[in-house]
């Protein structure tokens, strides 16, 4: 019987990310491998992010302290790989399936965006995955009629395309970096990884009636904008090639 | 695609990292394992009886109450998709009970409540109970052919034999373990009950109750999954020289080392067997305070205590076969297929051939305290049963004559009714020869105890039960001690009485605390406080711990202390001490009480391969399953239709993910000229 959450659980939490990566991203090796780059730099952000959760004993248990630690450190391995990959744009310009193509830059961010999501999602959900193979359940301590694995699912899925959208943005804004649009832009990124981070908190919380339902809306509101932000970005770039089938 | 592996080896190393890791930290949080009593699998030469599951089953707690719950189990289950494990009073475990909840088709597993607390006897009981036939091991007595035989008990349901294909768990909180799995269990229950069985998330278990053995004993036997049920009888005597050919004839006093009952892990059996083994200690005690010692008597008193009786007279049978047929040692070159270290003879495997002492043509008469701790209390006296008045008639009258006040001994067959030998290890050596007299001493009348092999005989009124007992024990003590010098009546000395405190202490001791004063006088036991009275399975060489205490309480009795100088000799060990000599109670005995193996008198064991046979389908042919170790855990599932409806956001979410990224490539290459 647990066999349909299993399948519901794993289709919730990794449908985007596989229809993306099958449909889009494994026809192209070279996007692969940046893919993995940037898979491997989250996983070095998270593992130095386990490393101080270890070392700090006292705070093991406050999930706010390692929420602080982790989403900086991600973060600053996110400058780190766009540095990466801007001093080896040339590089990768010249080996990708269309070398002359203005719109590499941001097809670079995405795959790098979803480096960072894929791995996201595996390593914080897998485990609770493999769970549901199993008879035994737990409810979500804040939504008691709902199972935290299934709320778990519906929240990897909307963090991995989150860390799509930031990573577009965080790319456009350390381009523009000494400008206020850059540093408004890389503002939102930090501010918004930090929402939806804590607002996850609202799931385990048993004061808090309903909420997980208000740390999906605040996933999806966040996700909204950010998704408004990459829009215009893109618009602005490439605004009467992109956009202009409607003016048409 | 080599870089796709490489992701996919990626994911995957990620994936086992976390499964373990999960194994430590998720898993405490869904699942809470508990402590488990299981009904297990037995066979025998046709067939198997006991429960097994082939895989992990599950289901949603469900509380039956009455024999109407039961009945109505099917109607009002409140959804009929789902899967239930039904908890039950354990007075409700009967074939016919299970048959119906099993037609069902909703039933995955049973859990029975034998007591509700560590003190037994709550929540209420029938009167009577018992899983065993009506006729307990007849097919294996005495009477086996005889046209009309006596049902000695009429109450009994058979459901130990009963082939049981559903996992079925015992609560009986009786340890800091199983009062826990009692708790969970009953809390889970009752949030059900609260939720009305409806309101989901609600609360379920699963078990593991894996059995190897399958088809029959023979078979199992022949894969090694199966292992004779049995142990280690003790027979003791006080007179150590006796030989076959002394020609003095011989007493012997008898009682049963084992019981039985639907869960061998919480088998204890007050009535039967641990009453008439305290009897029996209590008389071989009071023996052995006479001012004249027993040994200078014209007949020897031989002490059996036999163990696996409660299948099929395993002990009583082995024995009386070995000691009435020749013993011939065929000490064989090559492979030694005996494990017994140092056995006196590997082939047959024994540890000692001190059992050939014992002429079966010189034993004169057997007397057997079956159950005789008066817990039903209805007639407040004692009943001895006689397989024939004419044979054993004169040792009945002694009896008869010796028995005091309150706790008279009257002839069974004084109401005119003839019902011969109740269930007893007497019916093994008068299968043998018919002409030994033989008595059998109990509490019951015209039907066995009420909880006979039940796991509800498990209450024990000490007071009452030590003074019955202490009564009994003298009457029968006093008329062996006549007996044993040909005299049909005369004066005991008055050191011939049974000690009461020791009945008392011997009761305490063997059903509640085992480490209690009185065995740390022989060895130290740590922590054992109720053992188990089911035999167990058999191997060369084993001692249980009932076998152990009986050899060394028997042997301390029984047994000639050597003297240093004035001093008894002192020992920490047996290797202090010289050859043929036990270190009991830190001195240096010699005793002729020794170990016999029990096991059923059908199975025999294959010196050539190392294995045991089914040798006889006709005698007892008793095995025990190996099994994987029985697990029961208790969790929170949700309704498939909530399942359901997790799969169809998924598949809805994966859709719809699919349409869009095929809409913005689509999108793009039109727009763009890339993707």
């Amino acid at each position: 019987m647990s066999l349909y959450s299993f399948f519901g659980c794993m289709f919730t939490a990794y449908g985007p990310l596989l229809s993306i990566f099958f449909l889009y991203i494994s026809r192209d090796a070279q996007l692969v491998l940046l893919m993995v780059c940037s898979a491997f730099f989250w996983l070095i952000a998270i593992l130095l992010s386990s490393v101080i959760w270890f070392a700090a004993t006292p705070a093991r248990d406050m999930n706010a302290v390692t929420i602080l630690h982790s989403v900086i450190l991600q973060e600053l391995f996110r400058w780190a790989l766009f540095k990466l990959l801007h001093r080896a744009e040339k590089g990768l310009m010249i080996v990708s399936k269309n070398p002359k193509s203005r719109y590499n830059r941001s097809v670079f961010a995405f795959v790098s965006g979803f480096g960072f999501g894929l791995t996201s999602a595996l390593v914080t959900y897998i485990s609770t995955l493999v769970q549901t193979i199993q008879p035994g359940v737990i409810m979500c301590p804040s939504c008691p009629k709902a199972t935290l694995f299934f709320i778990s699912a519906i929240n990897t899925s909307l963090t991995s395309l989150q860390h799509i959208t930031w990573m577009m943005i965080a790319f456009e804004a350390y381009l523009n970096l000494p400008t206020l649009l850059g540093i408004l832009q890389g503002a939102w990124v930090l501010a918004s990884h930090f929402g939806v981070s804590y607002a996850m908190l609202l799931n385990a919380s048993e004061s808090v009636s309903l909420g997980c339902v208000y740390a999906i809306v605040i996933q999806v509101v966040i996700l909204a904008i950010s998704t408004t932000l990459v829009v215009l970005n893109l618009k602005k770039h490439y605004g009467a090639a992109v956009f202009s089938r409607t003016q048409r | 695609m080599l870089l796709l592996s490489l992701l996919l080896c990626l994911a995957c190393h990620i994936h086992f990292t976390n499964a373990q890791d999960i194994a430590t930290s998720l898993y405490p949080y869904i699942y809470t394992d508990l402590g488990t009593w299981p009904c297990v699998r037995l066979l025998n030469a046709t067939g198997s009886v006991g429960c097994q599951s082939t895989s992990g089953t599950n289901g949603i707690l469900y509380q039956l109450n009455t024999q109407d719950d039961i009945e109505n189990f099917n109607q009002n289950i409140p959804t009929s998709w789902e899967q239930w494990v039904v908890v039950i009073p354990y007075g409700l475990l009967t074939p016919s009970n299970i048959q119906t909840l099993e037609s069902s088709k909703r039933l995955s597993g049973v859990i029975a409540i034998i007591n509700s607390t560590a003190t037994p006897g709550s929540p209420s009981r029938p009167s009577s109970y018992s899983p065993e036939s009506k006729c307990p091991n007849c097919e294996f007595g005495l009477y086996a052919n005889d046209a009309d035989q006596y049902t000695w008990n009429p109450n009994g349901n058979s459901m130990i034999y009963e082939p049981i294909n559903i996992p079925i768990f015992a609560l009986d909180p009786i340890d800091v373990l199983s009062a826990t799995a009692y708790r969970q269990i009953m809390e889970n229950l009752n949030y059900n009950i609260e939720q009305n069985y409806r309101n989901y998330p609600l609360r379920a278990v699963d078990f593991s109750l894996f059995m190897w053995a399958a088809v029959d004993s023979a078979t199992c036997l022949r894969r090694g999954w199966c292992f004779p049920v049995g142990g280690s009888s003790v027979y003791s005597t006080p007179s150590p020289n006796l030989t076959g050919n002394d020609g003095k004839p011989i007493i012997i006093v008898s009682a049963t080392m084992d019981s039985r009952s639907v869960f061998h892990d919480l088998t204890l059996g007050v009535e039967n067997d641990i009453s008439g083994m305290v009897a029996m200690f209590a008389v071989a005690d009071a023996l052995s305070k006479s001012p004249t010692s027993v040994a200078s008597f014209p007949k020897h008193i031989v002490y059996t205590l036999f163990n696996g009786e409660a299948w099929g007279y395993s002990g009583s049978q082995r024995f009386v076969n070995d000691i009435s047929t020749p013993f011939q040692c065929q000490n064989i070159t090559g492979t030694n297929t005996c494990p017994i270290k140092g056995a006196a003879c590997t082939q047959p495997c024994v540890r000692d051939t001190d059992f050939t002492n014992i002429n079966f043509d010189n034993i004169e008469s057997v007397v057997e305290f079956s159950s005789v701790a008066q817990s039903n209390a209805s007639g407040k006296g004692f009943w001895a049963h006689t397989d024939d008045s004419t044979t054993s008639g004169s040792l009945l009258q002694l009896f008869v004559g010796q028995g005091n006040g309150t706790y008279s001994i009257q002839d069974a067959a004084s109401d005119g009714v003839h019902r011969k030998l109740p269930p007893s290890s007497a019916q093994s050596f008068l299968k043998k020869k018919r002409s030994i007299a033989s008595i059998v001493l109990s509490d019951f009348h015209t039907s066995l105890d009420g909880y006979y092999h039940s796991d509800y005989d498990d209450t024990l009124d000490l007071a009452t039960a030590s003074s019955a007992i202490c009564s009994l024990a003298s009457s029968a003590a006093r008329s062996i001690w006549l007996s044993a010098q040909g005299l049909n009546n005369g004066t005991v000395p008055s050191q011939v009485t049974a000690d009461c405190n020791l009945v008392a202490s011997l009761l305490d001791c063997m059903t509640q605390n085992y480490s209690c004063s009185l065995i740390q006088q022989y060895y130290g036991v740590n922590n054992a406080a109720r053992i188990s009275h089911y035999s167990s399975v058999f191997s060369f060489g084993g001692v249980s711990l009932l076998s152990l205490f009986a050899f060394n309480f028997l042997g301390d009795k029984n047994g000639v202390r050597r003297m240093n100088g004035t001093s008894p000799a002192s020992c920490q060990s047996i290797t202090e001490c010289q050859a043929h000599e036990y270190c009991i109670r830190g001195t240096c005995v010699s005793t002729l009480t020794r170990y016999h193996d029990a096991y059923g008198a059908g199975i025999g064991y294959n010196y050539g391969t190392g294995l045991f046979d089914v040798i006889d389908e006709s005698a007892p042919t008793w095995t025990e399953s190996t099994w994987n170790p029985p697990s029961m855990r208790v969790y929170t599932v949700t309704s498939t239709r909530h399942q359901v409806v997790e799969l169809v956001i998924g598949i809805l979410w994966l859709v719809s993910s699919i349409i869009i990224v095929l809409y913005l490539k689509r999108y793009l290459k039109k727009t763009l000229k890339i993707a």
